[in-house]
């Protein structure tokens, strides 16, 4: 079975280091992000986890138009998300440290 | 001269985090996709390895879902259930061309009670299961490797019970072991039932309302006609259900069968029977098998193991209405479990699914009513088995279920959707899934399951086509083996076999 631990510790690592690196992108830009930001951005990346494990769920079961559909509908609110955090959150902080 | 490439700390852990968030979101993306096709994904399975699917504590309630408003309620005449009255009017309408002359009285007076039953049962005898032969012959031959396949669940077969005088007490061991805990026992039948594989058991009390008034047809102990008095050992009712193979669900009606999960439920029905005698008690399998005396249901509902859905069926938290019960009656000290309420009534009054999607339109899109002094959900069912008996491959549906928003695997989403919404006491998350589940499943149109088209719900599986393994000779005759023994019964027997 592929959905084992050892898939969900891989999962886990990826995730850990994508965080450092994120983290390491932002002090090098000397960004500070206080911790409604960080919540806003982990709550962000569970959506985008949710939106791929979705729509590989209802592909593999047969439900083709859930996971078209489902895709879609989920990542329209991830983009549009992104791009508030970005225009109210990111952009003044990465001005501001410009 | 080569540039040596210099990695910075910072660097590399940007790499780091950029190659972790790939892995990341791929990983998330294969558990996803495992949780789609895999076996662990086939809901009900996964308590035969001692796992409970679904944790019925928290929604336990003192009286089931459905209404009593007489007590008790009236019990079923056998002889009134269609497939019973339809053997029938084969043997006294048909068989030996009398038509009306050759009804018996019970016949008689009970077309004369509802004329509308005797249309819609001779149109099926007279219309549809014609037509059916002819489209079998033109349509039918995709379908042969899921008919072989249904066939192939009634090699084993739990022979049909007796007179209960007889068949439950028959191998019975003397003296009765003392059953020390009654607790502890009920715990016991319910973890060796699922060894006998069974995926969900409960217990009820037994009710005599549930019985059959009298028993419906000839050969399961007794003579159509005949009162059924219920025997004083028949004082608890274990009831369990196996789930429907889930690969073939959603190709019902053309490719799906029922075989699967009957034989496998009345397989699991005899060992315990076996069980219960062995201990010294008296035991009664009352499976598709074995044959019924009663209606299995309320059974089920009372046992605390699923709620009535809008369809008739019983709908369990687990499989929803994917899955065929057993039921053995016993005097075997048990403790009863408690009826279950997880929301499913009011969830039944929003969905409407099935109504939309039955292709014989037998589901009502109204309120539960009183019959027989219950109030429940009944279907149409002289036009849910005329669809049946028009369909090509099958020769039935299961549409219902197959589209019902509870029979889904035990995928994540499916799960954590179904744990919501019966803990929302306002009902507000049921009725964004029911919007959901309209928005996002595709419901295909009904007309389409007839001939020509006889699409299915979903495609079928890759191993219910007959390409790439077998080779079909020009003009082979198909026919649906489930009805087999129903057309031998009523002396059609090759008139069938095209």
């Amino acid at each position: 079975m592929i959905n084992s631990g050892l898939l969900w510790f891989i999962i886990g690592i990826g995730t850990t280091l994508a965080f450092l690196g994120v983290k390491e992108w932002l002090d090098e830009k000397q960004v500070v992000l206080n911790w409604w930001q960080w919540l806003l951005a982990v709550a962000w990346t569970l959506g985008l986890a949710l939106t791929v494990a979705f729509t590989a769920l209802n592909a593999a079961a047969n439900e083709a138009r859930a996971a078209v559909l489902g895709f879609v509908i989920l990542a329209v609110i991830l983009v549009v998300w992104a791009g508030l955090g970005w225009y109210f959150v990111l952009r003044r902080k990465f001005a501001k440290a410009a | 001269m080569s540039e040596k490439l210099v990695l910075s700390r910072r660097d590399f852990i940007k790499l780091a985090g950029a190659t972790g968030g790939v892995v990341g979101l791929a990983g998330v993306g294969l558990a996803g996709w495992d949780s789609g096709v895999s076996g662990a994904a086939y809901t009900g399975w996964q308590s035969e390895q001692g796992l409970v699917a679904f944790d019925r504590e928290p929604f336990r309630v003192d009286k089931p879902t459905y209404g009593v408003v007489k007590n008790p309620p009236d019990r079923l005449d056998g002889r009134e259930v269609i497939f019973n009255r339809d053997s029938a009017l084969k043997a006294q309408w048909y068989k030996d061309k009398k038509a009306e002359a050759g009804l018996d009285e019970w016949m008689k007076a009970y077309y004369a009670k509802s004329p509308e039953k005797l249309q819609l049962d001779r149109l099926r005898n007279e219309k549809i299961e014609p037509e059916r032969l002819e489209n079998q012959k033109k349509y039918g031959e995709p379908y042969i490797m899921s008919q072989i396949w249904s066939a192939a669940w009634s090699a084993v077969a739990v022979p049909r019970s007796d007179k209960p005088e007889k068949t439950d007490m028959e191998g019975v061991q003397k003296p009765a072991y003392k059953v020390k805990d009654v607790a502890a026992m009920s715990r016991l039948i319910k973890k060796v039932t699922m060894t006998f594989g069974a995926t969900m058991v409960g217990i009820a009390k037994f009710n005599p309302s549930w019985v059959y008034s009298y028993a419906g047809a000839d050969g399961h102990g007794w003579k159509r006609g005949d009162r059924i008095d219920i025997p004083e050992w028949w004082q608890y009712a274990i009831a369990f259900g196996t789930p429907h193979e889930w690969d073939i669900v959603k190709s019902n009606p053309t490719y799906g069968t029922s075989s699967d999960a009957y034989n496998r439920s009345s397989i699991a029905a005899a060992r315990l029977v076996t069980f219960i005698k062995k201990l010294g008690y008296a035991a009664r399998e009352e499976s598709p098998n074995g044959g019924y005396d009663t209606m299995v249901p309320p059974i089920l509902i009372d046992a605390g193991l699923a709620e009535q859905g809008r369809f008739g069926f019983s709908i369990t938290p687990e499989t929803g209405g994917n899955f065929r019960p057993a039921v053995v009656f016993t005097n075997l000290p048990l403790v009863p479990d408690k009826p279950i309420n997880m929301g499913l009534k009011e969830y039944c009054l929003n969905c409407k699914i099935c109504a939309e999607q039955c292709p014989s339109r037998a589901i009502p899109f109204d309120e539960p009513k009183e019959i027989r002094g219950v109030v429940k959900w009944t279907i149409n069912h002289e036009r849910c088995f005329n669809y049946w008996r028009s369909v090509v491959g099958s020769g039935s549906c299961r549409v219902c279920l197959a589209l019902c928003p509870w029979s889904r695997k035990n995928a994540w989403a499916y799960n954590m959707t179904k744990s919501m919404l019966s803990r929302d006491p306002t009902g507000t998350l049921a009725k964004i899934s029911v919007e959901v589940q309209k928005l996002l499943y595709e419901n295909p149109d009904p007309a389409t399951y007839y001939a020509p088209t006889n699409a299915s719900v979903r495609p079928p599986e890759w191993w219910m086509k007959n390409d790439p393994f077998i080779e079909i000779p020009p003009a082979q005759g198909v026919r649906a083996p489930i009805w087999d023994a129903v057309a031998e019964e009523a002396g059609f027997g090759d008139a069938l076999e095209i």
